[in-house]
This record gives structure tokens, sequence and C-alpha cells, in this order.
């Protein structure tokens, strides 16, 4: 191993540490392996780089003053800063879209109701209408009558339906909003 | 060498050598190997508790085209060093104690 492989070996082991701290053991060794007479004896003197490493992370983690090994948590924290940053332009849209699809699931419920509306409305004017037309010729009027019976029966199939379908999301979105607010709630 | 120096006394040494006079990594750690039988790769991590605790501070003297950092006592370093000193003596004479009178008494 060559003074700047072991230099190099050891400062990949450090990478955990803040970066002052890296630089400093770096500066140090690759100092003190070129005032040695002999680097290769000196090297073998001082160890593997695991162990040079080993007791300079351990020696920071024992010292209270010195920096701690929070890199890596820190970096996490600014990592996801920027991560939201980034992801702004691309979340907004897509939030956006997703309240475009809820509003749009509502309006076509909506206006499943307003079929199943129609289609009872008009059974029950089918229905009239069929009767009254029975007296002049039962056929027509039986066909129109029995119509009338198809469209009440399939109205009320589709608003009993579109009842429980609203139900279970309207419950859906008030245990979410519940569970949500809860939560906030728990938080000191 | 079964009795080893680690630790607080490793510092104490540290800042007794660094006192005496200013010295650079290479030649401080083989004083220390010499007299103590310190392994060489535990005096890093000593020193640079030291400076953070700013008993030392450096600079740099030009030598064979590069630059020798050189470590130098500070003010809190004599202190530390004072204070330390004091610390082994009274350990010193508490081990002769016993070791002489194998009471302590």
């Amino acid at each position: 191993m060559t003074r700047t492989e072991f230099i190099t070996e050891l400062g990949r082991l450090l990478r955990t540490l803040p970066q002052e701290e890296i630089d400093r053991a770096l500066s140090y060794y690759s100092e003190y392996l070129a005032d040695a007479e002999d680097e290769n004896a000196a090297m073998a003197a001082l160890g593997s780089p695991k162990e040079v490493a080993g007791l300079i992370i351990a020696a920071l983690a024992a010292d209270p003053k010195a920096a701690k090994t929070r890199k890596t948590g820190g970096m996490r924290t600014s990592w996801m800063v920027t991560l939201a940053a980034f992801a702004f332009p691309v979340l907004l849209p897509v939030a956006a879209a997703v309240c475009v699809c809820l509003i749009a699931l509502l309006a076509v419920l909506l206006a499943l109701f307003a079929v199943s509306a129609a289609f009872l409305i008009l059974g029950a004017g089918y229905l009239l209408l069929g009767f009254a037309a029975m007296a002049q010729d039962f056929a027509i009027g039986a066909a129109v009558f029995g119509s009338g019976l198809f469209l009440l029966g399939s109205g009320w199939l589709l608003l009993a339906g579109l009842t429980r379908v609203w139900r279970a999301s309207f419950n859906w979105l008030t245990r979410r909003i519940g569970s949500l607010i809860i939560s906030r709630k728990a938080r000191p | 060498m079964a009795i080893n120096a680690t630790g607080t006394l490793l510092e104490l040494c540290v800042l007794a050598a660094v006192a005496h006079e200013d010295v650079y990594g290479y030649a401080l750690t083989q004083l220390l190997k010499e007299r103590l039988g310190v392994s060489e790769s535990t005096i890093y991590p000593v020193m640079r508790r030291l400076q953070t605790q700013h008993c030392l501070d450096m600079y740099d003297v030009p030598c064979d085209g590069r630059n020798r950092r050189y470590y130098r006592l500070t003010a809190a370093g004599r202190q530390q060093l004072d204070a330390l000193a004091d610390e082994w003596i009274d350990f010193k004479e508490r081990i002769d104690t016993i070791l002489l009178k194998g009471d302590g008494k």
C-alpha cells in the first residue's frame, strides 16, 4: 500500500464524519507519513487504515465537545428540503389533478343521482300514462305501463346503489379528516 | 509494558511533551512511542481532542518545499497541564502508599 492509497482509504473510512474532521485527519496523516524516514515502516506501525479510522471515530464519539457524527442526519434533512423544493413544481399540478379528479367523480355521482331521479319521475309518468292508455288500446297501454314499471325499478335500483356508494365515501372521508385532526392534536 | 498511558494520562503526556518544546506530529509520536511504548495511531485522537479543548494550537513552518505543522501549548493548555500534573502526583502517591505499606494508610 502506498501513502496515497493509505490516505485515500482512510478518507473513505472517515466519510461519515464532518468534513472538517476528515480534512484535519487526512492532512495530519499525510504529513505524518511524509515526515517518516521509512514510509512503509511508519504505515505498518500505524496499523491498517481501518484501525486508524476506528480510533479517530471512537475518540470523536466519546468527546462531547467535538462535532458529532451527525452528518448523515443533517444530510437527510437537507436532502428532504431540496427534494421538496424540486418536487414542488411537480407536486402542485399533481395535487391539482387529484382535486379535479375528485370533483369530476362528485359530478358523475350527482349526474347519476339526477338520472335515477329522472327514471323515477319518468317511470311514474309512464305508469299513469299507460294506465290511462289501456282504456283505449290495452296492448299499447300495457307496454307503456310496463315501461313505466321498468323505469321505476331501474331508477330505484340506481338510487339504492348510489346511496350506498355515497354513504361509504362520505364515511371514508370523515374518518380520514377525523384521524388527521386527531393525529395533529396528539402531536406536542 | 503491562501498564499503558491511555486517556487522560496520555493527554497529560502530550501536554507535557508539547510544553517542553513545540513539536510536529511525527516527532511527537516517535517521542511518546519511545518513552511510553504507546501505539502510533493513538496519538492523533488525543491531539485532536486537546485542540478542540483549545489546549493546543498550530502553526506551519516551511520545510522541504511543504509546510510542517507544529503544535504549541496555549494558556488553557498550560492550565490543563498543571491541573493534570497535580492529579498525577496525587495518584502516584496513592499508588506508592499502597505499594509500600500494603494497606493505603
